[in-house]
């Protein structure tokens, strides 16, 4: 929501980071209420599986991450 | 690099070293003091700001129409104590009973299994929480309601206290918990009678931190609770929260609106300060009563 504030919420792609751009929370957040279809809410509801799916497997990198460096090199006294 | 180097030999670049652990101290002090800068900052914009708006009506009346004078937050204050406080009774057994079941008895595997599934909950973006108690709660009503506010922000605050859980009862030596079964005391009341007070403070910690996390998420409660311009203590309506409050007010087009939301961030930061601070000051007593 914070970003929301700021970002700008234009729904254009653009590579200049000083430009508006939009994320995937804010567009469910500004336009779920105004959904009147269900093919609209659906749409919305198939961004919030998608952001869903980005956080799964961010959080499964991390985790492999941990574990390799963890278990691979065999001197954890140095991580710990 | 052979070990002889890597080790240093004392007596042996020592100058050098010295500096290098100086100027290496005071870099770190300086990321220490980059780190709480932005609090600082934030605090002292949100106190500079809110101040000058801060009023009793603000917090005894009701929104009135833009452009009208006066009006304030009420319906927010009494729904963020509301929703967060049935949030927070909902998730906390839970989360509480998780984290044990997670320490005690899934063993090895188990354990890593669902401690990997609470850390992907815990990461799950806030607003897909809401999409699910929409989905859970407000479709199957066929209304918004504190209720669906409730449970979203539950499913929120889980994560938090269960991981908090989990990471406090490990820090409760095994001794102690061998000590209890030399006594033949069975597990689950070596659990409940020796390793839980002695982890309770932590937990509480926990508690407190899921508390202040949930009291300012706006994204859970959009589409949930939704917002109301009018004091309700049913959870069967739609009510205000102060999250949900500030955010219409800080993007809305007018100046009154703007001070409004300066003044109920500030209601909201001093709220969870005061709760934080009130908790801790029982728990002192408690702890300090007992000994």
């Amino acid at each position: 929501m914070a970003v929301t504030m700021v970002i700008g919420n234009a729904p254009t792609i653009s590579l200049s980071f000083l430009s508006q751009g939009y994320t995937m929370a804010s567009v469910i957040a500004n336009e779920f209420t105004e959904a009147t279809t269900d093919l609209y809410r659906s749409s919305l509801i198939e961004i919030g599986l998608l952001l869903l799916i980005v956080t799964l497997l961010v959080n499964a990198a991390a985790r492999l991450l941990v574990w390799r460096v963890t278990y691979s090199t065999g001197s954890r006294s140095l991580l710990s | 690099v052979t070990a002889a180097t890597s080790l240093g030999i004392p007596g042996r670049n020592l100058r050098r070293r010295r500096t290098t652990d100086r100027v290496m101290r005071v870099l770190l002090g300086l990321t220490a003091v980059v780190a709480v800068i932005p609090l600082l900052l934030v605090l002292l914009y949100v106190l500079l700001q809110g101040l000058p708006a801060l009023n009793l009506a603000l917090l005894t009346q009701s929104p009135v129409p833009a452009g009208f004078p006066g009006g304030g937050v009420a319906p927010a204050v009494v729904g963020t104590l509301i929703m967060v406080g049935l949030g927070t009774l909902i998730g906390t057994p839970v989360a509480v009973l998780a984290g044990i079941y997670i320490r005690e008895y899934a063993g090895g595997r188990g354990a890593t299994v669902i401690r990997f599934l609470v850390d992907v909950l815990a990461g799950i973006p806030t607003i897909a929480v809401g999409l699910f108690a929409y989905g859970l709660v407000v479709v199957p009503m066929g209304s918004f309601s504190a209720l669906a506010g409730a449970i979203a922000l539950a499913i929120i605050i889980i994560p938090i206290v269960a991981r908090i859980t989990d990471e406090m009862l490990g820090l409760v030596p095994g001794s102690v918990r061998e000590a209890a079964y030399a006594l033949g005391i069975p597990p689950w009341k070596t659990i409940v009678r020796v390793v839980l007070p002695g982890a309770a403070t932590g937990i509480i910690t926990g508690v407190l931190l899921g508390v202040a996390r949930i009291a300012g998420e706006t994204a859970p409660l959009i589409f949930t609770a939704l917002g109301n311009q009018r004091v309700t203590t049913s959870l069967g309506e739609p009510m205000d929260a102060l999250p949900l409050r500030i955010w219409v007010y800080a993007t809305g087009p007018y100046d009154s609106w703007h001070t409004q939301a300066w003044a109920a961030s500030l209601v909201l930061v001093f709220l969870v300060l005061a709760f934080s601070i009130l908790t801790r000051l029982v728990l002192r007593r408690r702890v300090a009563g007992r000994a």
